[in-house]
């Protein structure tokens, strides 16, 4: 993590985790910086619901925040996740100017929020801030496609598995709060199915859950147990947004 | 079929200026869909150019048929007729992106593969998109493969112009990124039909998601084909597909689907149809 001074008042420095960011050369982050707006991720706030209009895209910091595809009856099921590798928006960027995904924070954090319209300029003046966007598109297609493959083929166990390997690798640490209901939502199974593979792991010694918080103990035990999803997705990344 | 006719009868088609709406331009222009939907079938459309171009092949692509005079002529040159082969593999998962193909008809599929000897669609495209996302996302291989699903005819570019036209910034730019957008809505739709929707619904949407693109009653399909493409067993597919024909609305024989009941295969589909229809501008099919 590095900071950038804001010029005009040196008090209010700029905190820039977001890989993306932090990897713009100075004379692309500058005409940024004062349209940045860091604001808090707080747990279970949503920062689009369907169909609005976008008027921020979100720059995370830190924590995590979930895309959710929705079906007509409300049930839902994660198409995507986002942490610091990324950028909750991108809609915005391809042209369109809603979403029919729900963005949902997942594990709280913050983020540089910055207007559609403003990033939206940015992004047409081409650079590394545009690339970075592009391929950031990529990852996160990668991902919706193989989650799309995985909800189909493969065990709630190993969807846990690799959800959770997913999640950890953005909170950064091996403990966040995680409610039962809120898995079932992710996953899109019902609590007593999800009370289940849970258990599967616990017994086998890869996480431990307590009073709401999820403790991951052995991730590479994890890894094995998760269906190859995972490392697709992992492996897209590390390829070609390698931050 | 019908859209044999249609590439091979001669008649001319070119992007019409006035059709270009700019910067911004977007595929939800009810207007725009209105005035291409029909266009292939009643060859009524001239061109506004002169003789010299009268060797110009159809483009019923929606997407070719958004750019501008300018970005015509700058492509003509690298645009290339190819049939697109029941089952033929376009990409192969993790292999370069050497054209960008424009299907004028016909589906291509996009599939994830699974294992060794599993693979499963994610999202599919027609007359109304493009294959080749990733090098436009400054990606040079496709990630996942791209298979004919059904046979049709689709225009081709190399991948060095197709980029070179997008990094312009014109209506095709906006095209390609609006177009990945509607694929990425209708692969993330799939992520939760797929997780909630019985393979009967399943089978219906995507029954009318082909027909939509293929413009005939009728395809070729075989149940294998269909057990892949749902990531269902062959038997769970055969019994769908018995329970949609004896309600009279399609009828399988002999490696051909027959749809017969359109409008209620829409009723047995799932509401992600529609979800993806409204979402992705209403472009496609009747």
């Amino acid at each position: 993590m590095f900071s950038v001074a804001n010029t005009m008042a040196m008090s209010t420095e700029l905190q820039i985790a977001n890989k993306i960011l932090a990897a713009l050369p100075p004379e692309e982050f500058e005409p940024l910086a004062d349209k940045l707006k860091p604001v808090p991720l707080v747990l279970g706030e949503i920062l689009y619901m369907p169909e609005q209009q976008i008027e921020y895209v979100y720059f995370v910091n830190s924590g995590v925040v979930s895309l959710l595809a929705a079906l007509e009856n409300g049930a839902t099921v994660e198409a995507g996740v986002i942490g610091s590798e990324g950028m909750a928006g991108i809609s915005v960027i391809l042209g369109a100017n809603s979403t029919p995904n729900q963005a949902l924070v997942q594990a709280e954090g913050q983020a540089l929020r910055i207007s559609s319209k403003n990033i939206q300029t940015q992004f047409r003046k081409g650079g590394l801030l545009r690339d970075l966007l592009l391929r950031y598109t990529h990852t996160l297609f990668t991902q919706v496609a193989q989650t799309a493959a995985c909800n189909r083929l493969h065990s709630i166990e190993q969807r846990l598995a690799r959800w959770l390997l997913l999640t950890q690798d953005r909170v950064g640490s091996n403990d966040f709060v995680l409610t039962q209901d809120f898995l079932s939502r992710m996953l899109g199974v019902r609590r007593a199915g999800v009370s289940v593979a849970a258990n599967t792991l616990r017994q086998a010694g890869l996480i431990d859950y307590h009073r709401g918080t999820m403790i991951i103990l052995d991730r590479a035990g994890l890894e094995n147990y998760s269906c190859e999803c995972y490392g697709i997705v992992r492996n897209e990344y590390d390829r070609y947004l390698n931050l | 079929m019908l859209w044999l006719n249609t590439v091979h009868s001669g008649q001319l088609f070119f992007p019409n200026p006035t059709l270009d709406i700019g910067p911004g331009s977007s595929l939800r222009v009810p207007s725009l869909c209105r005035q291409l939907r029909f266009l292939p079938a009643t060859g009524a459309r001239r061109s506004p150019l002169p003789n010299n171009h009268q060797s110009t092949p159809v483009l019923r692509n929606r997407l070719l048929a958004q750019l501008t005079a300018a970005e015509y002529l700058r492509l003509e040159p690298e645009l290339e007729q190819v049939p697109l082969v029941f089952n033929s593999v376009i990409y192969q998962s993790d292999a370069p992106i050497d054209y960008v193909y424009f299907p004028e008809s016909g589906v291509l599929s996009m599939l994830a593969l699974i294992g060794e000897d599993s693979r499963i669609e994610v999202g599919l495209t027609g007359y109304e998109g493009f294959a080749g996302m990733p090098l436009f996302l400054g990606v040079a291989t496709s990630s996942n493969q791209i298979i004919v699903q059904a046979e049709g005819m689709a225009t081709r570019i190399g991948a060095e112009p197709a980029l070179a036209e997008f990094k312009r910034g014109g209506a095709f730019h906006d095209a390609i990124l609006l177009l990945i957008h509607h694929l990425f809505l209708q692969v993330s739709q799939t992520t939760s039909c797929n997780r909630y929707h019985p393979v009967e619904k399943r089978l219906a949407r995507w029954l009318l998601m082909m027909q939509d693109r293929v413009a005939s009653d009728s395809m070729q399909l075989t149940q294998g084909f269909l057990s892949w493409m749902l990531g269902v067993r062959n038997q769970a597919v055969s019994l769908a597909a018995i329970n949609l024909q004896d309600a009279g609305l399609i009828r399988y024989s002999r490696g051909t689907m027959h749809i017969l009941d359109r409008k209620n295969l829409e009723a047995v589909a799932c509401d992600c149809y529609a979800t993806i229809r409204a979402q992705t501008g209403d472009c496609v099919g009747p």
